[in-house]
């Protein structure tokens, strides 16, 4: 099981001048994944 | 087996990559939308900004501008203190600090005497010694000579085997490609595409409008499929072991 550990909703960023950094961003980031070593071929 | 996960963020630069990653440990805070550690959004107090320091460390491009102390060992027991913890336990963690990054040869040098190397080493020894959960890196093998940079990939593989979770920024396509489980590709301010590595690199129009070239690793493959070298069915190389691995002798070609 992985368990969401840090996520950027809808996120709006300008500078203080007014550039716009960042545009409704939307980003999951996990903690932890299993990772499944079966699907390597090996031995060539 | 578990490990943590290996996110990386591509993107030329003025994407946004480096924006996005002030607003996860609260150095900016958003005009709108909100950023959540552990399903929680984050407080912007001052208290709340330094737990959340501890479980979200940024190792920034410019190592000097992370690296303050008089001597190498100050530099990487500096956070630790300021987060009230004993000094045995402060001191426990700097010589692991110290042994992962590979630099207890240089616990008593001043900082200012450190190749630009070993002060990339130095500053994220000081970003481990908080004990963060999750850890940037922004651009890091950016200034890094190839041996160094590899060096650097070593050590990123012992953080996620050791189970954090590390982001990285970098406009290197290569490194990107090979190192993450998975991508996501900024472009003026957006994320325009998010997914699976070696799909994403074979949608040219998102890596032509993010100003990106493909991996040589895919390059190659492509080619070699298309001469006729390869059977198409050949799945896209991870690595350069995994390419090398698909091209077959010549005799077995002749014969």
């Amino acid at each position: 099981m992985s368990e969401l550990i840090l996520e950027a909703v809808n996120l709006e960023y300008s500078y203080p001048d007014g550039t716009k950094a960042l545009r409704k961003v939307n980003l999951q980031v996990e903690k932890r994944r299993e990772v499944s070593y079966s699907g390597l071929k090996r031995g060539w | 087996m578990k490990k943590g996960e290996k996110l990386a963020i591509l993107g030329s630069n003025g994407a946004g990559k480096s924006t996005l990653f002030m607003q996860f440990n609260g150095i900016f805070r958003p005009n709108s939308g909100s950023i959540k550690y552990q399903g929680h959004d984050i407080s912007y107090k001052n208290k709340a900004l330094i737990e959340l320091r501890k479980k979200v460390g940024i190792v920034f491009q410019d190592p000097d501008s992370q690296l303050f102390s008089a001597s190498v060992w100050q530099d990487i027991s500096f956070g630790p203190l300021n987060l009230g913890l004993s000094e045995e336990v402060v001191t426990e963690r700097v010589k692991q600090a110290l042994i992962d990054t590979e630099t207890t040869d240089l616990e008593d040098k001043p900082t200012h005497l450190l190749s630009y190397g070993q002060k990339k080493r130095v500053s994220i020894a000081g970003v481990l010694a908080m004990g963060p959960e999750v850890i940037i890196f922004d651009e890091p093998t950016a200034g890094l000579d190839p041996r160094h940079s590899q060096e650097f990939m070593q050590l990123l593989e012992k953080l996620s085997i050791l189970g954090k979770t590390i982001i990285l920024s970098t406009h290197d396509v290569d490194l990107a490609y090979s190192w993450s489980d998975r991508l996501v590709i900024m472009s003026s301010g957006e994320i325009i595409a998010h997914g699976e590595p070696g799909e994403l690199f074979l949608r040219p129009k998102i890596v032509e409008r993010a100003d990106l070239a493909l991996p040589w690793l895919i390059e190659m493959h492509i080619e070699l499929v298309q001469k006729g070298w390869l059977p198409p069915s050949t799945p896209l190389p991870k690595t350069r072991e995994d390419l090398f691995r698909t091209i077959p002798v010549k005799n077995d070609l002749a014969g």
